[in-house]
């Protein structure tokens, strides 16, 4: 089994990107937790992920918790969203300041990132937590998005609405949606943007169609939210949460840099009857998504501008695995 | 989603990178983000950058859990399976 990759597709004739397609070699790694005993779960989980290990860790604690009828609606505990939105901050912090420099024509802020990584592995309890957010808060007054002049033709798809998990249940009845989400038959967004598009430095800028900029603007928001959350943690409470969907079904939902990730356990006793996680990245480079939608259609005079342009909005959309380029002639 | 597949090193290289291997195949990666690996110890990789270094015990455990999955992967995908 291996990590997988997001292959990123488009056709180019020379003026326009014409059409574009997504293909990916991840396994569904969900699949084979059916028929395990509900302790293995809980060791596999954390062990399966890398990126969102304290996320997915956190998930299937509370689907678990949910599904055996421990707490009609579950709360998660507060070292538990700690570590949760430490994973979170910490993944933001990565796109800020390694991966957007360089294609912005700037060298990466590796060692800003550095000192910022040790921050947060240093976090031991909530007064460490309250002097992280503060520390962040200041850091984000100085710090602006990188600018970009984008403007998206056409309709974008609609942005994930914030449901709780107990809400969730009825949206995620097959296999298939894991893969191939869709909210209400349709394929949405899901992120930093979907939460924070009605704020003041996001909204006027999905007015104007500039859906790029706005993903940055609301990215940084994003991290603004979560800082102020170290310091006042009774806030973060919105991150996460967990509900028994039917008899021996639980459902936990929980927030990640990238989106809304969904666990969903059925039980069979001790054992697992079926299991089902939605990642973010599935909703965002699903075939009819975001990126599809928003790369269609760009006018672009080189080929190297169409493979800037699809790094830009693909990393905007912040795939949870590696993403590669190709333009095709069409 | 983003598979915490164990990697070996392989080779230590300049300017803090390091050669791994990738079910066979040799690729590098920086090591910014870990402290004192050594060759022969097992990294978790994320595009091009070493996350967490294991303890060998711990990778033998993830690398066999893996070694299931995939094994079990490939069993659901054999069509006329019951």
């Amino acid at each position: 089994m291996e990590q997988g990759v997001l292959q990123l597709t488009l056709r180019w004739d020379g003026g326009h990107i014409l059409a574009a397609g997504v293909a990916s070699t991840r396994p569904a790694a969900a699949r084979v937790l059916r028929g395990l005993p509900l302790a293995q779960v809980l060791e596999f989980v954390p062990r399966l992920f890398s990126l969102c290990r304290c996320a997915q860790d956190a998930a299937a604690r509370l689907s678990l918790q949910a599904a055996r009828g421990q707490g009609p609606a579950l709360a998660a505990s507060a070292a538990q969203t700690l570590t949760v939105a430490l994973e979170a901050i910490g993944e933001h912090l990565w796109r800020l300041l390694l991966d957007w420099p360089p294609l912005c024509g700037q060298p990466s802020r590796k060692s800003e990132f550095l000192l910022w990584r040790k921050r947060l592995q240093g976090v031991v309890d909530a007064a460490a937590a309250t002097a992280l957010g503060t520390c962040l808060l200041d850091w984000l007054d100085s710090e602006r998005p990188p600018l970009f002049d984008d403007c998206t033709t056409g309709a974008p798809v609609a942005l994930l609405p914030r449901l709780a998990a107990a809400d969730w249940g009825v949206h995620l009845d097959s296999d298939v949606l894991c893969e191939l989400p869709t909210f209400a038959g349709q394929p949405a967004e899901t992120g930093a943007l979907a939460r924070h598009a009605e704020d003041a430095q996001v909204a006027p800028l999905l007015a104007f169609g500039q859906r790029l900029q706005a993903r940055l603007a609301a990215r940084h928001a994003d991290l603004r939210w979560l800082a102020q959350g170290l310091v006042q943690p009774a806030r973060l409470s919105a991150w996460l949460d967990a509900a028994m969907v039917a008899e021996g079904c639980g459902l936990a939902r929980v927030e990640t840099a990238r989106g809304t990730l969904l666990h969903r356990i059925e039980l069979d006793g001790e054992r697992v009857a079926s299991y089902r996680i939605v990642a973010p990245t599935e909703w965002n480079f699903h075939p009819r998504g975001a990126f599809v939608r928003e790369i269609t259609g760009r006018r672009v005079a080189t080929r190297a501008e169409a493979e800037l342009a699809a790094r830009r909005l693909a990393l905007s959309l912040d795939p949870c695995v590696s993403f590669a380029v190709a333009v095709d002639d069409a | 989603m983003c598979l915490a597949l164990p990697c070996r090193i392989v080779e230590l290289r300049p300017a803090e990178q390091a050669l791994i291997d990738v079910a066979g195949v040799g690729k590098e990666i920086s090591l910014a983000l870990v402290e004192d690996v050594a060759v022969g110890d097992y990294v978790i990789v994320h595009v091009g950058y070493a996350l967490t270094r294991l303890d060998p015990e711990e990778a033998e455990k993830t690398l066999a859990l893996f070694a299931e999955l995939g094994e079990a992967a490939r069993q659901e995908a054999q069509p006329g399976r019951a």
